[in-house]
């Protein structure tokens, strides 16, 4: 049998000097998170995007049902579809397109700012490129702060594969500076660091396709098809037309086999957009994001095909 | 379970936690236990290895122990335990390289059909606790400690959870009393060097290593042919401050978490990079297994006892074999080989006498940027994927192109960005000629210390977390 020691020690870290230095770090970082908190719509569009959402799903819900379109996406989504074009054709259009999202954060968004609100559109169109509706894009600590609502936290620590996202889900949702760090790099990077601009994105790609690399695409399909098919329920469920819709790139490129075969064996409409005419690699501001003009091209298309085949 | 997760850091603050409550049987016990969930925690069948070695080890040291009181050496339980443990060394590391090279010479001689391969996962940290419980045999049979009487002291002593994958491999000279006899409390000095240790190696990990590996790993990704000279030459910068930042990361946050728990870990770096020669480098970088290859490997090859020839051969054996520790590749022999080569000329002109004794500082700062730069240049071979690759970055760095373009900039801007603020602080501490003098200063200096490694650790993590290179070994 082991004995309980008694521990005298108990409490020296509050009356010590190194106590102090941990009280301190403690209050540094309780003053940021406040500090974020009050001013991150200001510090990002992103964020101010989320704060107007519960405003979008109010205009999406009194508008008139039929016809209503939400568009869901990233920021492939939010500069590649001409949002004026768009509202011009169906009047009631409302977006929803995180930052570095796809389609884990796009699930549970859709269920907590829009489904679970009374918002639900005609037809719901998800923008992708390839790899957006297999969920190894996952930033838990982003779902936990802004995109899972209360009554879903549950299933979504259920959905979460290990104890890390797990970890970052609750850190996220305790505090934004934690949900919001990683904005931070690009932001203090892109203003004051040179030959970031050209730099990060090469940094960027090479981790992913190293993780690619290391991983295999059959394994990153095989652990990735959860949140397609919570997306494609809660739009059943819903009632709404889900629409998948393959947003132009500078390569072509396929969506992943398991992904297609969800969509086909639940009767999903793919609209594929992925090799317009009139789209070259001058479309594209960045190599990745369209430009004014690419946008401009690409919505047409998408009116025509959504307008000539309703 | 990587010191990087959050998986670790809630395992250790549960371990902590119950450790604090129970008396020294207890946190043996409680220490066996959790090193062995830490452990296998990366795959469960492991831990059938550490129990074999552990085992083989303890019995081993009793029975030499036993043997030499009763006149005799007791060589054959000396051998058992070399044969164990190289064995499943050879076994788990070596046996598909060597089966792959023998059978490439059999396919040059026209024999296509060669032997049959096996493909063994590697065990984690295999190497390291292989050559602690090696360390424990031989220095019983040399009389240098005694063998443990416990089964589970020695269980924890091989298992210890926070070396126990990537070192600092500790001498049973140093650890095994700590185990063995009651270890101090927790009281303020131990957590200020816990949390130092702690802070410092996160922010060498998370920090330093994993965004220079994001530098390194998209140079070294490249095709040869498309690198110019300058990316090759930013790629080795990066990978020296990477391989550097994780492994000294790691053992920093090993000696930290130990320092919590009572232990005292021995310090395996102590800024290698401002080495002046290289036999000053290898007093300063994995300082547990350059002693260890000493101790355990040159001396008893006869050192430099036998003229200068002999000290040249075992120099060389020594920092081959060396090589041939970290991993079963030819681009690990020849980085051991080029430093072996580079210690015996240095021997051979002089260097060794003249100690580590500081010049002007003019002197000694042409000396440091020699010494990294050649060690950058060992670092090429040690990362690069095969030999071919080497070679080919070598060339490229030797005979161009060198192109230079914004992207380049980027990249050494960011590692300004990321390694000034280290470098500045270990120049600091080197002047100061004390690896835990921000210990000495106020708490507001600490504590705006730590909020900056804090802030860095917040926002500037690589977005990839990288497991620990040493790991592979």
């Amino acid at each position: 049998m082991y004995t309980i020691t008694s521990n005298k020690a108990t409490g020296f870290l509050w009356k010590t000097r190194e106590g102090k230095v941990v009280l301190f770090l403690l209050l540094a970082l309780l003053l940021l998170e406040i500090g974020a908190r009050s001013f991150e719509e200001r510090l990002s569009a992103d964020l101010a995007h989320f704060s107007e959402l519960p405003q979008a799903a109010d205009r999406l819900r009194e508008g008139s049902r039929d016809g209503s379109v939400l568009v869901i996406g990233n920021s492939l989504a939010r500069e590649g579809i001409d949002t004026e074009r768009m509202r011009e054709a169906f009047g009631n259009v409302e977006f929803f397109h995180p930052d570095g999202s796809s389609v884990v954060e796009w699930s549970w968004g859709l269920r907590r700012y829009f489904l679970s609100q009374g918002s639900i559109p005609d037809r719901i169109l998800v923008i992708t490129a390839r790899s957006h509706l297999v969920d190894h894009v996952v930033a838990p600590e982003k779902l936990g702060a802004y995109l899972v609502g209360d009554e879903n936290i549950g299933s979504a620590l259920e959905s979460l594969d290990n104890h890390e996202a797990t970890a970052r889900f609750l850190l996220g949702r305790v505090s934004h500076l934690f949900a919001n760090r990683s904005r931070v790099r690009p932001l203090i990077g892109y203003r004051f660091l040179p030959g970031f601009e050209e730099a990060w994105p090469l940094l960027a790609s090479a981790g992913m396709e190293a993780q690619l690399a290391i991983e295999g695409e059959e394994a990153l399909v095989s652990r990735s098809l959860v949140a397609l098919p919570r997306l494609v329920a809660f739009a059943k469920k819903s009632g709404s037309e889900l629409i998948v819709v393959k947003i132009p790139m500078v390569a072509d490129y396929d969506l992943p086999d398991d992904v297609v075969e969800i969509l086909e064996s639940n009767e999903i409409r793919l609209i594929d957009l992925s090799d317009l005419d009139g789209i070259s690699e001058s479309s594209f501001r960045d190599g990745y994001h369209l430009n004014r003009e690419g946008a401009s091209i690409t919505t047409k298309a998408l009116l025509d095909a959504l307008v000539n085949t309703p | 379970m990587l010191f990087n997760s959050y998986t670790f850091w809630i395992f250790f603050a549960v371990v902590a936690l119950v450790y604090r409550f129970l008396d020294h049987r207890g946190r043996n016990h409680f220490l066996l236990l959790s090193s062995y969930v830490f452990y296998g925690y990366w795959d469960w069948r492991f831990l059938t290895l550490i129990a074999f070695s552990t085992v083989v080890d303890f019995v081993a040291g009793r029975r030499i122990a036993r043997s030499q009181a009763s006149g005799s050496l007791g060589r054959e339980w000396l051998l058992a335990s070399l044969i164990a443990n190289l064995g499943l060394l050879a076994v788990f590391k070596y046996f598909g390289f060597f089966v792959s090279e023998f059978n490439t010479l059999l396919a040059a001689f026209g024999w296509e059909k060669g032997l049959p391969g096996v493909e063994l996962i590697l065990p984690v940290g295999i190497s390291f606790y292989t050559f602690q419980t090696l360390s424990y045999t031989i220095d019983v049979y040399q009389g240098k400690t005694r063998p443990a009487q416990n089964p589970i002291d020695f269980a924890v002593y091989v298992s210890f959870f926070p070396q126990l994958v990537a070192g600092p491999i500790e001498r049973s000279s140093h650890l095994l009393p700590q185990v063995v006899e009651p270890r101090p409390k927790l009281d303020e000095a131990r957590f200020r060097e816990g949390l130092y240790l702690v802070m410092g190696g996160l922010f060498r990990k998370v920090v330093i290593a994993d965004n220079m590996a994001m530098i390194a790993n998209q140079i070294f990704s490249r095709p040869t042919e498309q690198l110019s000279g300058a990316e090759v030459l930013i790629g080795v910068y990066a990978f020296a401050f990477q391989i550097y930042g994780d492994f000294s990361g790691y053992s920093s946050i090993a000696q930290g978490t130990a320092k919590w728990l009572g232990f005292d870990l021995m310090d395996n770096f102590r800024h290698p990079y401002f080495a002046r020669s290289p036999r000053e480098f290898w007093q300063r970088w994995h300082i547990s297994l350059s002693t260890w290859l000493r101790d355990y490997l040159y001396i008893p090859l006869g050192g430099n006892r036998k003229g200068s020839w002999f000290t040249y051969r075992n120099l060389m054996i020594t920092m081959v074999l060396g090589g041939l520790w970290h991993g079963a590749a030819w681009t690990f022999v020849i980085w051991g080989a080029i430093h072996g080569i580079w210690l015996a000329l240095h021997r051979g002109l002089g260097g060794a006498r003249g100690g580590s004794r500081q010049e002007n500082r003019m002197v000694d700062g042409i000396k440091i940027v020699v010494t990294f730069h050649l060690v950058c240049l060992t670092w090429l071979f040690f990362r690069a994927e095969n030999l071919e690759q080497a070679l080919g970055m070598l060339e490229v760095l030797f005979a161009g192109p060198w192109v230079w373009n914004e992207a380049l900039t980027g990249f050494l801007v960011l590692m300004g960005f990321f390694l000034i603020p280290l470098l500045v602080f270990e120049i600091w501490l080197e002047r100061r000629e004390n690896l835990y003098s921000l210990n000495e200063l106020g708490w507001v200096s600490r504590g705006a210390v730590y909020l900056f490694i804090l802030l860095m650790l917040l926002f500037f993590g690589a977005p990839e977390r990288q497991e620990f290179i040493y790991f592979r070994f």
